[in-house]
């Protein structure tokens, strides 16, 4: 075996940071220009607005709160090198199985089938990854049509626009007054006790492996379904989140084709402004939320302008193709370096 | 390291930049929201959530000229965008946090925006849902009266037959409450006359091409039919008689500008229009204005439909422009509460745009 291969070309030092303090300005590059767009939105709109506070900051963290869910979950589900476009469809499902069992329901009973819920969303995620797995067939095509599924489901669970929530239980993710902080925290938790565990466990790990390289993973030893079938039941709970929380907000529920796909393709927008790549294996889930949060804030400082909504729309569009544009550049400038 | 930096700063200013493209063209404008009340410089927020229905631009069209017209607004903001409940209560939100002083709502549900809404209430900011209610106290309903919608067509349809033949009913979305009850109006005007069957029931989804397909496959079966009503899908239905080369029967329409065209000029063309004005937008202005005002008004105003024949000529011509779309909503003014001109209704735009 004296075959010459052709020389390695050796990777020069600088995309090689050794200091922490390097590594950590390397891989928080993007999340950090992030939070620079948010504080200047944020900043932004206190100039627009007359009494700026935390009515403001209710309305951003409450009203968001079903996209960002809906985000992560799509995410997740990324990361591990997929894409779901039934995210949407299950947030409505969701919503509607809450708000039909929950009507008329106590605090308590209503925690219950929050968490009954949940264990749905992880249910629906595992049976799709499994679907994916054993069928061969790419994610877009099986999301694409389990969406369907899902949306039927919820059409059938209820027909006409109804159900009810606890109010407590609305004040959990909402906040009750002016308070912002319920909200924030119900972001908080899932990923700080979920989240964050998970992404240093091996688990974790072979879902980024999955994600970078399906093949390398294999010879890895990875067990792809494993991996893939944890990201969708993730992601699954995420959706049955986002679920309960639009149950909390608008305090029943609606079987919509229109929400649905409204928020499937803003999940798409906020990952991809989020910094995690559409190719799987990069990003982490503090850009999604940020994203989220910048996206509503564009078309929500442009209304007292007089700015006609659709030009707003234009405005949001033209941010995210300048930010990924800039951010792909960027990177292939790093992989070329 | 400094390699580093560099590349950091230079995703920073990226960021930057977009964030400077997108708040270009809007300088500072600070604060003159909100504190307008009692001279008379309001400022009327507006929310839809179906965007690129005709009907639902002409609203807000309508908002924005009675805004105008009135000559006590500096400034409509217009949250307009598709979406539900969700989208909606964050965008009344929004307008509350503009500092508007009232809000012309076409509500997406019942029910879900009432808390939005009385937190409004609480903030002295006058809401006023318009063409479907709320069923909140907090917020005043303008809406059109629908029964009476079905009602009065029925009663001009059974008129035309002389209160027997067969009729095919065309209706919206089933299931839809607008639709229910026209539905209710309609049967309950055809009870009067026993010898008026409804022979054919169809769904139009209000989608004008589907509902002139159905017309063309019933003319075309083997059935009778004297008259057709209409839940506003009109014109395609008159079209589909010419295309088979046959003469009409009367059919019952809304106020669709080309319909109402038709009932004008053509006059093979047998019916008549019942009016479901878009201006209701202006009308919920109005309200908003008077209850600004200190002007005492009803927590519900319920307009009753008009029902244009083709004997008054007049009103016809009145409700006919033939420079407007097809679909434009022609009954475009609702006395007394409208007060602006048409051409401020079609230019389409608010006080200091």
């Amino acid at each position: 075996m004296t075959v010459t291969a052709p020389p390695v070309p050796q990777m020069p030092p600088p995309t090689q940071p050794r200091g922490r303090l390097q590594r950590f300005l390397r891989d928080e590059a993007w999340t950090g220009a992030l939070v620079l767009l948010f504080a200047g939105l944020l900043f932004w709109q206190s100039t627009q607005v007359r009494a700026w506070g935390s009515f403001e900051l209710q309305t951003l963290a409450t009203s968001t709160l079903p996209l960002v869910f809906i985000a992560l979950a799509q995410g997740v589900v990324v990361i591990a090198g997929g894409i779901d476009l039934s995210v949407g469809a299950q947030m409505v499902l969701f919503n509607c199985v809450a708000a039909s069992l929950m009507e008329g329901a106590g605090f308590g009973s209503s925690l219950a089938l929050a968490a009954l819920t949940l264990v749905l969303g992880a249910v629906v995620g595992v049976l799709t990854g499994w679907i994916i797995t054993v069928s061969g067939v790419p994610d877009i095509i099986v999301t694409l049509a389990t969406s369907f599924i899902w949306l039927g489901l919820a059409l059938w669970i209820m027909p006409q626009p109804g159900g009810g929530a606890n109010p407590s239980f609305q004040e959990m993710f909402v906040g009750s007054g002016t308070a912002y902080w319920p909200a924030l925290l119900c972001i908080a938790v899932p990923l700080l006790v979920v989240w964050v565990p998970l992404r240093r466990s091996r688990i974790g790990l072979s879902i980024y492996a999955l994600g970078s390289d399906p093949q390398a993973a294999f010879l890895a030893g990875v067990s792809a379904p494993r991996a893939r079938m944890t990201a969708y039941a993730l992601a699954g709970m995420f959706t049955a989140l986002a679920g309960l929380a639009t149950t909390a907000y608008t305090g029943g529920g609606q079987a919509s084709i229109a929400v649905a796909n409204t928020a499937t393709l803003g999940s798409v927008a906020a990952v991809v402004l989020g910094g995690i790549a559409l190719t799987g294996g990069v990003g982490g889930l503090i850009g999604p939320v940020l994203a989220v949060w910048c996206l509503f804030l564009i078309p929500a400082n442009l209304l007292s302008f007089g700015v006609d909504p659709s030009y707003g729309e234009v405005v949001r569009g033209v941010v995210i193709v300048l930010v990924v544009l800039s951010g792909s550049l960027l990177r292939r400038k790093w992989s070329k370096a | 390291m400094a390699h580093l930096a560099r590349r950091t700063v230079t995703t920073s200013v990226a960021f930057s930049l977009a964030l400077a493209l997108a708040a270009c063209g809007g300088s500072s404008d600070k604060g003159s929201g909100g504190g307008g009340n009692g001279g008379g410089d309001y400022i009327i927020g507006v929310s839809n959530t179906l965007v690129g229905n005709g009907w639902r631009e002409q609203m807000i069209c309508a908002v924005k000229a009675q805004s105008l017209a009135s000559g006590k607004v500096t400034k409509v903001i217009s949250a307009n965008r598709n979406g539900g409940p969700t989208e909606q209560i964050a965008d009344l939100r929004s307008l509350i946090s503009q500092g508007v002083d009232a809000i012309v709502v076409n509500p997406s549900d019942p029910t879900k925006l009432n808390s939005v809404i009385e937190e409004a209430k609480k903030k002295d900011i006058v809401v006023v849902a318009v063409d479907s209610a709320v069923t909140t106290d907090a917020a005043y309903n303008v809406t059109n009266d629908q029964k009476e919608y079905g009602r009065l067509g029925g009663e001009a349809l059974a008129e035309m037959l002389q209160g027997k033949g067969n009729v095919v009913e065309m209706r919206g979305i089933a299931g839809v409450p607008a639709d229910t009850d026209r539905h209710e109006g309609f049967m309950e005007a055809l009870g009067k006359y026993p010898d008026m069957k409804v022979v054919q029931e169809t769904n139009t989804g209000w989608d004008f091409s589907k509902g002139g397909q159905q017309a063309l496959d019933i003319l075309n079966s083997a059935e009778k039919v004297d008259g057709i009503w209409t839940s506003g899908i009109d014109y395609t239905v008159v079209n589909a008689f010419e295309t088979l080369g046959i003469d009409p029967v009367p059919v019952i329409g809304a106020d669709n500008n080309e319909f109402v065209g038709m009932l004008l000029n053509d006059d093979k063309v047998k019916g008549a229009a019942v009016t479901n004005p878009a201006v209701i937008g202006g009308v919920g202005t109005a309200i908003a204005l008077d209850v600004l005002e200190g002007k005492s008004v009803d927590k519900a105003t319920v307009l009753t439909p008009e029902v244009l024949t083709k004997d008054d000529k007049e009103a016809l011509k009145a409700n006919y422009f033939p420079d407007r779309e097809s679909t434009y909503s022609s009954a475009v003014q609702v006395k007394p509460y409208t007060t602006y001109t048409n051409e401020q209704l079609f230019a389409c735009k608010g006080p200091g745009e």
